[in-house]
């Protein structure tokens, strides 16, 4: 439908087309980042090899056409996280609950991820992903351990204030299907108003 | 062979020495071939076991979980001293033979789940923080590090000095320490048994209780060519006998019977059996052990849990067994799917996830419609209708 397309885009550079907006998947490796991205954008469970270059799918998050990118998550490829800051929409941050040596790397580079300028308005989205693991941690101690524990804004109540970045915690199981959609419903609601 | 022995082994301190040591590893001949399959040059690493394998197995690795394998790039990560020294006490042949001689050189993730890798997964976290304690660097506790606190962080070494060397000093200086210099006891056993598992026990609280690690981690108990195997299965039925018979216990058997225990403990969460002989495992006490954090952490869950649910299934389906974890459902598409993560190209717009059905297992989408040109032809029209719509009121509120 090239016609379409061209008109489609003509109208949303005018603005009169549907919000768009850009997401980013980061997180340490083998958090799920690209599974999610494979569920989200054709609803399936695959193995991935590790990523090394970004992912890119377009997706439609509650009315809104999203652009997601997944990042690779290992040391070295987290180096290309900051060129991907720029007009970043939104921030999903994977987590894997059942890694629980690894917690405090993953502390530490949310943390990175917080105190970065570009995206400090940047909702912040992040998943404690596989769930269903033995071992995996609960939705408290996540929060503890991330240090997110006065900071988080609130699954249901809806940030009016703009100084304040919304941010919150949801536990998710890919495997088993749950979660979120919870969090990505959270996340579209502050995408519709940027 | 440019790797150095234990002996002579300079224990790395940094990432990036650890990082240099894992690759002159995997120089190694054993050492490049994918420990699950037949790829040349594998470049990760399964931390847990000590083996390389080649990129696709690691992803299959990853969907397993931490517990089961923890999975590192030698190139792109950043290592722990720990984790390249379990690479080095392990190494594909070592983990191929004892695999190979306990019978759990199975496909896929059952060879993972067995008793035999769990206690091969044991036994090299063991080596390795025996290793670290009689170079007096670690704590014994390598493994895993409580939740709550900091990262076990390698206390950096002090040159040993010269005849004051004890095991337990603390060194603070020099971060390379050469075993060759250092006359402490606490010296692993090398070469004893089978895969030089001579590691011993050594719980930093008690040492009174370390012993040598008991035959019976090694599963070899059962085999036939155990000197002691005939007596001691012969024992376990005399010592139920004598329960019932007479209620008096040797000591003997009272050990007997206290180590059958103990190993049916570690075995009945897993589907092993031996191959060689179905007989209850046998003697040979084995101490308590204590010490192990990793591998103890969630085990008697684990396949309650996972008998528990079948992933991607419907919750009316029959259940699966037990032993087959249901990750095995994506392993057959795991070459094929590096296509349909990269772009989005092959199927143009795409029409969004369904959400109707998250949080709910339950939930069977409803038959889709074939995305033929027709179908997205009046999508896309009713789209672009939308929008002539929108950019008209628009207009018009501008305009007025």
């Amino acid at each position: 439908m090239g016609w379409f397309d061209w008109a489609r885009d003509w109208l949303s550079y005018f603005g009169f087309s549907n919000k768009s907006g850009r997401i980013l998947f980061l997180g340490l490796d083998n958090a799920g980042k690209t599974t999610l991205l494979g569920k989200l954008a054709n609803d399936q469970l695959h193995v991935h090899r590790p990523t090394f270059n970004p992912n890119v799918e377009e997706l439609t998050l509650g009315g809104i056409r999203v652009k997601t990118i997944d990042m690779g998550g290992h040391k070295e490829a987290r180096r290309l996280w900051k060129d991907y800051f720029f007009k970043a929409d939104g921030i999903v941050f994977l987590v894997d609950a059942a890694d629980r040596e690894r917690l405090y790397e993953a502390k530490n580079e949310l943390d990175l991820l917080l105190q970065t300028e570009e995206i400090a308005k940047a909702p912040f989205l992040i998943l404690g992903n596989k769930i269903d693991l033995p071992g995996a941690c609960g939705e408290e101690e996540l929060v503890h351990v991330l240090g997110l524990s006065g900071l988080l804004t609130g699954k249901t109540t809806k940030v009016k204030d703009p100084s304040v970045r919304p941010l919150e915690v949801f536990m998710t199981s890919l495997v088993m299907k749950m979660g979120y959609g919870e969090g990505f419903c959270w996340l579209a609601e502050y995408l519709k108003n940027s | 062979m440019s790797v150095p022995d234990a002996d002579h082994l300079v224990v790395p301190t940094t990432s990036d020495e650890t990082k240099a040591l894992v690759l002159k590893l995997r120089q190694q001949p054993a050492n490049k071939v994918c420990f699950d399959c037949a790829n040349k040059n594998p470049s990760w690493c399964s931390v847990t076991y000590g083996v390389y394998v080649c990129m696709d197995c690691s992803g299959r690795h990853r969907s397993y979980g931490v517990h089961l394998s923890f999975i590192r790039s030698s190139e792109l990560d950043s290592w722990k001293p720990e984790e390249g020294l379990k690479m080095f006490f392990g190494g594909n042949e070592k983990a191929t033979q004892f695999f190979k001689a306990h019978g759990a050189l199975q496909p896929l993730q059952s060879r993972y789940t067995s008793a035999a890798a769990t206690v091969y997964k044991r036994q090299l976290a063991q080596e390795v923080a025996q290793f670290l304690q009689s170079k007096g660097l670690g704590s014994g506790e390598v493994v895993s590090s409580p939740v709550g606190e900091a990262p076990p962080p390698v206390s950096p070494s002090p040159p040993p000095q010269e005849g004051n060397s004890s095991v337990a000093s603390p060194v603070t200086l020099a971060p390379v320490i050469k075993l060759s210099n250092q006359p402490h006891t606490a010296k692993p056993k090398k070469g004893k048994g089978l895969g030089g598992v001579g590691a011993r026990l050594v719980p930093a609280e008690e040492v009174k209780e370390a012993e040598v690690v008991p035959e019976t981690l090694l599963y070899d108990h059962n085999s036939p060519h155990h000197p002691d195997n005939n007596n001691n299965t012969n024992n376990n039925h005399n010592t139920n006998n004598t329960n019932n018979n007479t209620n008096v216990l040797s000591e003997r058997e009272k050990a007997a019977e206290e180590a059958a225990r103990t190993v049916r403990a570690y075995t009945s969460t897993t589907a092993y059996t031996d191959p060689t002989t179905t007989a209850a495992p046998s003697s040979s006490a084995p101490p308590p052990i204590k010490n192990f954090t990793a591998f103890q952490t969630k085990r008697d869950d684990e396949d309650e849990i996972f008998a528990s649910f079948d992933r991607n299934k419907p919750v009316q389906s029959t259940p699966q067994p037990a032993s087959t974890p249901s990750y095995n459902n994506n392993n057959a598409t795991s070459s094929s799917n590096t296509n349909n993560t990269n772009t989005s190209s092959g199927q143009g717009a795409r029409t969004g996830p369904d959400f109707r059905g998250m949080g709910n297992s339950n939930y069977v989408p409803p038959p889709q419609d074939q995305h033929d040109d027709g179908g997205n032809l009046a999508e896309t029209a009713m789209e672009f209708f939308g929008f002539v719509v929108d950019a008209a009121q628009e207009a018009g509120r501008r305009f007025w």
